[in-house]
């Protein structure tokens, strides 16, 4: 059975261009729109990965974190944050907050898929 | 005690220039030439007798060899090599040294722009944090940086997708190209955003006050021509003593102006149109200046009449030689010439220099031998910037009891806060807590140089019986290497700067 990557993100456009990539690399993806959404999802049906998006509406990517952290039944969840280049400040807040990874956008496509890859334990398929 | 003067490099330096030997010159002066070798080299102090003798040897003018200067500007060089800047190529104090008493006209230029410099570097530090904290750059820089990671998103995966079907690949390039415009639109709105702001900052920031505060700081707080005109006019009116300048303004108004002058009761009612005093009748008329006003704000307040009726060209050619924006601006730049020209009848340069020079700036001294209030002195300690006659530069600044800035000049490099209060760091409102009493205050700033001052409160009269006077704090600092001429400072070591900061709160 597939692993699952919820991409929780708020811009139309990189919801679309991540839910791609994660589906092209053999992931079921969900998708959540803002903090609330996310943390709904989690509860119903908890994913292998989280791409956690910072500036998120109603409920920021931090907090969203903090409430995945704090629930020892989510523990093993893997969150990559993405966040903005330029605010190192979210990348270590993020880090000391539990996160197990993150990436800068604008971001590399391929070293999204590569980081996903490689915190579920996936090896790449080769050609 | 007198303080000891060393000025062996100079005096080497214009022996050499005439071509005498030590020898030759010390038969001259009638001295021996060890004794003119020790004093060549800083091993000796200049004695009077021997000064004098040297005034007559070499081309200097009379004073010259006192080495104040010279002291002063060694002190400001020191400082302004220890900037990180030339951390590789830092110049040692036996160079400074002979370079000061060689060439001081070289020494001037380049503490003029390494001032300039400091001021230009803060200006772009500030510059960067008030863009960093806008809202509208953050809210921009947030969708500029969400636009590029679609772009680059999708470009890479039409690139790394050679199996894309044609209804993906024509709906991801529908977003780089929707994407794109909009980056587009949004770079358009951020330089028109640069530009506004740019051009904000050029005209519409200003306010009347910023305008007179930037008129000084242009003319670095010396006006030549006021200077002239107030000493013109102590020789029209023989050169009075400080006791005496009062009767003599009374009587200058009377005959010359058709002005006569009052003094009228706390009680008169209704209260004077501008206060503390008024000026009926535009040619000739009445000066009415309220009973409460020390004797230095009546001699200050006729000295500005003065100012402003028999010397309003002169107020005027000197104000032509900037730029003012607006009539209030206008209005307050005159207002700020004639309190210039005011300071400078009651307080003349060169007898103020050398008394603050003299007295090492104890303000209280001061005050006694010129006859005029703490904050006039601290005011015209910051017009001492006579090209080769220069003052220690000080800065000076009047705040409230809510620590709002009143008034801010500064000649030391630190930059004085445009708008709102300022910070308790500033140790000025400290003053409140010990009113009359002078305080003294150390504090690292912006720049990262450490600022030495003094503070105290003055108070204004009343305009009505029973009525309290405003209370103000004043201070008056100085950049540390030139905190050594204020006797203020006495006993404290700055070579050490913790053991004069205050300790950091935690």
């Amino acid at each position: 059975m597939p692993q699952t990557v919820l991409v929780v993100e708020d811009e139309p456009h990189i919801v679309d261009s991540l839910s791609f990539l994660m589906k092209k690399a053999g992931f079921d993806v969900f998708i959540a729109r803002d903090g609330d959404a996310a943390l709904r999802m989690v509860e119903s049906c908890p994913p292998d990965l989280m791409l956690l998006d910072i500036m998120l509406p109603r409920r920021d990517g931090f907090d969203v974190l903090k409430s995945v952290r704090s629930n020892p039944a989510w523990r093993d969840i893997r969150v990559i944050l993405l966040t903005a280049k330029g605010r190192d400040v979210d990348r270590l807040k993020g880090m000391e907050l539990g996160a197990d990874d993150f990436v800068t956008k604008p971001f590399s496509t391929k070293e999204v898929v590569r980081l996903v890859r490689q915190h579920l334990g996936v090896e790449e398929k080769t050609a | 005690m007198a303080r000891q003067i060393f000025a062996g490099r100079k005096i080497r330096h214009l022996r050499a220039q005439l071509g005498l030997t030590q020898v030759a010159m010390a038969g001259q002066l009638d001295i021996s030439a060890a004794y003119l070798n020790l004093v060549e080299h800083n091993q000796r102090p200049l004695s009077r007798k021997l000064q004098k003798k040297l005034e007559s040897v070499l081309p200097v003018k009379e004073g010259e060899l006192s080495g104040g200067e010279e002291a002063r500007m060694l002190s400001a060089l020191e400082e302004l090599f220890s900037d990180p800047l030339f951390d590789r190529n830092r110049p040692g104090g036996a160079t400074l040294g002979d370079f000061v008493a060689v060439h001081p006209e070289i020494c001037r230029a380049v503490l003029k722009l390494y001032r300039a410099f400091r001021n230009a570097r803060e200006d772009r530090l500030k510059a960067r944090e008030s863009l960093s904290a806008d809202p509208y750059f953050a809210d921009t820089s947030h969708k500029l940086l969400t636009q590029l990671t679609s772009i680059r998103s999708f470009a890479e995966i039409l690139q790394d997708n050679d199996d894309l079907s044609d209804h993906q690949r024509g709906r991801f390039t529908d977003v780089l190209v929707d994407e794109s415009k909009k980056l587009t639109l949004m770079v358009g709105e951020l330089f028109d955003f640069i530009n506004g702001e740019s051009l904000e900052s050029s005209s519409l920031s200003e306010t009347p006050t910023d305008e007179v505060v930037d008129m000084l700081s242009v003319n670095d707080h010396y006006f030549p021509e006021l200077e002239d005109a107030a000493e013109q006019l102590r020789e029209r009116i023989g050169n009075p003593q400080p006791y005496g300048l009062f009767d003599a303004l009374v009587h200058y108004l009377d005959e010359q102006l058709g002005i006569s002058v009052e003094i009228v009761p706390v009680t008169t009612q209704p209260s004077l149109k501008k206060g503390m005093w008024e000026l009926e009748g535009e040619d000739g008329g009445v000066l009415r200046l309220m009973e409460t006003l020390s004797v230095s704000s009546l001699v200050f307040r006729l000295a500005r009449v003065v100012a402003e009726v028999a010397y309003a060209d002169v107020l005027e050619k000197t104000l032509a030689r900037g730029h003012v924006s607006s009539d209030e601006a206008r209005r307050l730049c005159l207002k700020a010439l004639g309190s210039y020209f005011a300071g400078a009848l009651m307080m003349p340069y060169a007898a103020f220099r050398q008394a603050a020079l003299e007295l090492r700036h104890d303000i209280d001294l001061l005050r006694r031998r010129f006859r005029v209030g703490f904050e006039q002195v601290c005011h015209r300690l910051t017009t001492l910037q006579k090209p080769q006659e220069e003052g220690v530069p000080f800065h000076f600044v009047r705040v409230d009891l809510a620590g709002q800035i009143s008034k801010r000049f500064s000649a030391s490099g630190l930059r004085i806060p445009r708008y709102g209060v300022l910070p308790a760091q500033w140790g000025v409102q400290d003053a409140f807590l010990k009113p009359g009493r002078i305080s003294t205050h150390s504090m690292r700033a912006e720049d990262m140089a450490i600022y030495f001052s003094i503070t105290r409160t003055v108070t204004k009269p009343g305009t009505m019986v029973g009525q309290a006077g405003n209370t103000f704090a004043v201070s008056l600092g100085c950049e540390v290497s030139f905190a050594r001429h204020m006797v203020y400072a006495d006993g404290l070591d700055f070579t050490h700067p913790d053991s004069v900061l205050p300790p950091v709160k935690k």
